[in-house]
C-alpha cells in the first residue's frame, strides 16, 4: 500500500533538503554585466536527484536571489542567497568575437544546517567552475552553455568530514523581456565522480529566472 | 580589470572561509561524555562511525556506580535519534513523564538513542540495514540496507563508547524500536544473542530472518503490532510508506513462528484481552506462548496502525493509521524487559 502524506513530507523535506546541496545554476550567461551596472536576479528550480549506492532517487529543488555588479566590459562579480547558502562569484570574460563569448564562471558558496528532522548541524563548503559559452543571436535572444567542475566538503556535528568532486554541465536560453528584463530557462546536472558530497550520484534540475537590470 | 575581478574575489572567498570556520567550530555541540552524572542527558558522538552519535538519558535514581540496565531505543526508517524518543510520547513532546525514556529512567534503565545512516543528502533522514534485499524480500531500511552498512558493528562498537558513560549491567542490555528500529531490534537478537538479553518490538518484524539470515539464537521477544498498519502489513507483504520500495515484508505470524521454533516454544498459547479504557477505537489482545525456553509475547492491536501505542500520532491517521490510547507500549517493554534479564 502506498500512503500520500509520508510522501508528500518527504518530498518536502527533500526540497528544504537542497540545502545539502550546493547550488551549481547559473541564470546567466558569459557576458558579464555592464561596467558600473547593477543585476538582480531571482530564480527558482526544481528536478531529481539519484544516489546510486543508497538506491534513492528523489524530487529536489532550490529557490535563490542574486546581485550582481559589472567591474569593466569583461568581469562582473556577484553574491547569491540560495536554499539555504550564501556563494560569492564572478564572470571573467577571456574570449568575445563577434556574437560569441567565453568566460570562467567561479562559485564559493557556504552553506550551514541545523539540526532537524531531515539535516544534521553541519556546514558546507562547495567550489564550482564553470565554463559559459554563449552565442547571443540577436538583442533579444542568447544561448549558453557549458562544462563545470566543482568538489565540496560536509562537516558534520557528530565529527569528521566528508568530500566529493562532481562534472556537470548547463544549458540555457535567455529572452530579453524589455529594456531591463530578462528570463532565463536552464537546465543543469552534475554526477559525482569522487566521494560523496553531496551525495554518491547525480543532480538534474531545470529551472526559470527573471532578471533585472538597473 | 582582472585584477580588481581577482581582488575582490579573493576578499570574499577569504570571508567565507573564516565565516566557515567560525560556524564549523559552533558545529560542535556534542558533549564530551565521560562518566554520567545521575538523571544526565547526553549527545555522545560515535567516533568511528561518521556523521553518527548516540544520546544518552541517565536515571536520576542512580547512585553513580551500580551497573545499569540498558534500554537500546532504535529509531524507525526515516527518523533519527530524536524521533526515536519523541515517537515514544504522546504529543511528540520530549519530556513527557509518558515517554519511553521518562518511563524507562523512572523504572531504573539508561536509555541510548543511536543514530543509524544518514540518506544523502538530507543526512538526518536516517535508517538502519535490519536485512532483507534478496529473495524478493524488501531491503530494510532504504539507504543503511542499500549501502550494506554493518550496523551489527555499530552496535558493537555503540556499546564499548556507552561503557565510557555509564557502567552497563551486561545481563540486562535491551533493544527496542518502532518499524525498521523494531527490524533492527530483531537482526542484532540473531546476531548478538550473546550480548541482548530480550526485545520488544513494535511495526517491526525479523526481515533479517525471512531474507535467510542466520539466526539460531534463543532471545526472549515481545511483538506489538497493529492489525491495520498501511507501512509494515501484519500479514506478509509488500507495504511501504515513505519509500517506494520493492518487495515483501515479513509478517507477524510469519516471524513470531521463527521465534516460537527458536525458544523452543509449544505451540500452545494463552490469549488474553487487555484493557479497552479508551475510546480510540482499537482493542488489544496480548498472546503468550507457553513451555518457552525464552520467553515469547505478542500484542495484536486490532485496529491500530504504524504507530507507538500510547506515543505519538506523528503523521495523519488515514496515512499510517491510529494511535492506541488503551496501553502504553513503553509501559510493556519496561515489563518485560524488567521480567528478563539474561540468566
Amino acid at each position: 500500500m502506498r500512503t500520500r502524506v509520508p510522501e508528500r513530507a518527504l518530498l518536502c523535506a527533500l526540497t528544504a533538503g537542497a540545502l545539502g546541496c550546493p547550488s551549481t545554476a547559473l541564470f546567466r550567461t558569459a557576458e558579464p554585466v555592464a561596467a558600473g551596472r547593477w543585476q538582480l536576479t531571482l530564480a527558482g528550480a526544481g528536478g531529481g536527484l539519484a544516489d546510486r549506492e543508497q538506491g534513492a532517487s528523489t524530487a529536489t529543488g532550490f529557490g535563490e536571489l542574486g546581485l550582481r555588479r559589472g567591474l569593466s566590459d569583461n568581469a562582473d562579480v556577484g553574491v547569491k542567497l540560495y536554499t539555504f547558502g550564501l556563494a560569492a562569484n564572478a564572470t571573467l570574460r577571456f574570449v568575445h568575437r563577434g556574437a560569441w563569448s567565453v568566460a570562467i564562471a567561479p562559485e564559493l558558496s557556504f552553506a550551514r544546517t541545523p539540526r532537524n528532522a531531515t539535516t544534521t548541524n553541519a556546514a558546507m563548503l562547495f567550489g564550482v567552475a564553470t565554463v559559459p559559452v554563449t552565442w547571443r543571436a540577436s538583442q533579444t535572444w542568447a544561448i549558453s552553455f557549458g562544462p563545470s567542475v566543482g568538489g565540496g566538503a560536509y562537516m558534520p556535528e557528530a565529527g569528521g568530514a566528508a568530500g566529493g568532486f562532481w562534472v556537470g554541465g548547463f544549458a540555457n536560453v535567455e529572452a530579453r523581456l524589455a529594456t531591463r528584463w530578462w528570463l532565463v530557462a536552464e537546465l543543469n546536472g552534475y554526477n559525482v565522480v569522487a566521494g560523496d558530497v553531496p551525495l554518491r550520484g547525480g543532480l538534474l534540475t531545470g529551472g526559470l529566472g527573471v532578471r533585472f537590470g538597473f | 580589470m582582472y585584477r580588481r575581478a581577482v581582488r575582490w574575489i579573493s576578499r570574499v572567498a577569504l570571508g567565507v572561509v573564516l565565516l566557515s570556520q567560525q560556524s564549523f567550530g559552533c558545529v560542535k555541540t556534542l558533549d564530551r561524555c565521560e562518566r554520567a552524572a545521575p538523571g544526565a542527558s547526553l549527545e555522545c558522538p560515535m567516533p568511528e562511525f561518521f556523521d553518527r552519535a548516540f544520546s544518552v538519558r541517565v536515571p536520576a535514581r542512580w547512585d553513580g556506580v551500580s551497573p545499569l540496565p540498558v534500554i537500546v531505543a532504535f529509531h524507525g526508517g526515516g527518523g533519527n535519534r530524536l524521533s526515536a524518543e519523541s515517537v515514544t510520547c504522546p504529543h511528540g513532546e520530549t519530556g513527557d513523564p509518558n515517554c519511553l525514556t521518562a518511563i524507562a529512567n523512572a523504572a531504573g534503565y539508561a536509555v541510548v538513542l543511536p543514530d543509524g545512516t544518514g540518506l544523502r543528502p538530507l543526512r538526518n533522514v536516517r535508517s538502519w540495514n535490519a536485512g532483507g534485499g534478496t529473495g524478493g524480500w524488501q531491503c530494510v531500511s532504504r539507504g543503511a540496507c542499500q549501502q550494506g552498512v554493518d550496523d551489527v558493528a555499530f552496535f558493537d562498537q555503540l556499546l564499548v563508547e556507552l561503557a565510557r558513560v555509564v557502567p552497563v549491567d551486561a545481563r540486562r542490555v535491551f533493544l527496542t524500536g518502532l518499524s525498521n528500529g523494531g527490524a533492527i531490534s530483531h537482526r542484532l537478537a540473531c546476531e548478538r544473542s550473546s550480548v541482548v538479553a530480550a526485545i520488544a518490538t513494535v511495526g517491526g518484524t525479523n526481515q533479517f530472518a525471512a531474507a535467510g539470515g542466520r539466526c539460531a539464537a534463543r532471545v526472549p521477544v515481545l511483538a506489538i503490532h497493529g492489525s491495520d498498519d498501511p507501512c509494515w502489513g501484519y500479514e506478509t507483504g509488500s507495504a511501504v510508506c515513505a519509500f517506494l520500495e520493492a518487495g515483501r515484508k515479513v509478517g507477524v505470524d510469519e516471524s513470531m513462528e521463527g521465534w516460537r521454533a527458536r525458544n523452543g516454544c509449544s505451540e500452545a498459547f494463552t490469549d488474553a484481552p487487555l484493557d479497552d479504557a479508551q475510546t480510540d477505537s482499537t482493542r488489544s489482545t496480548r498472546r503468550t506462548w507457553t513451555g518457552c525456553a525464552a520467553a515469547l509475547e505478542r500484542i495484536r492491536v486490532e485496529g491500530g496502525g504504524h504507530t507507538w501505542p500510547g506515543g505519538n500520532q506523528y503523521l495523519e491517521a488515514s496515512d499510517v493509521g491510529r494511535v492506541a490510547r488503551d496501553f502504553r507500549a513503553s509501559d510493556e517493554v519496561v515489563r518485560f524487559f524488567d521480567a528478563h534479564p539474561r540468566p
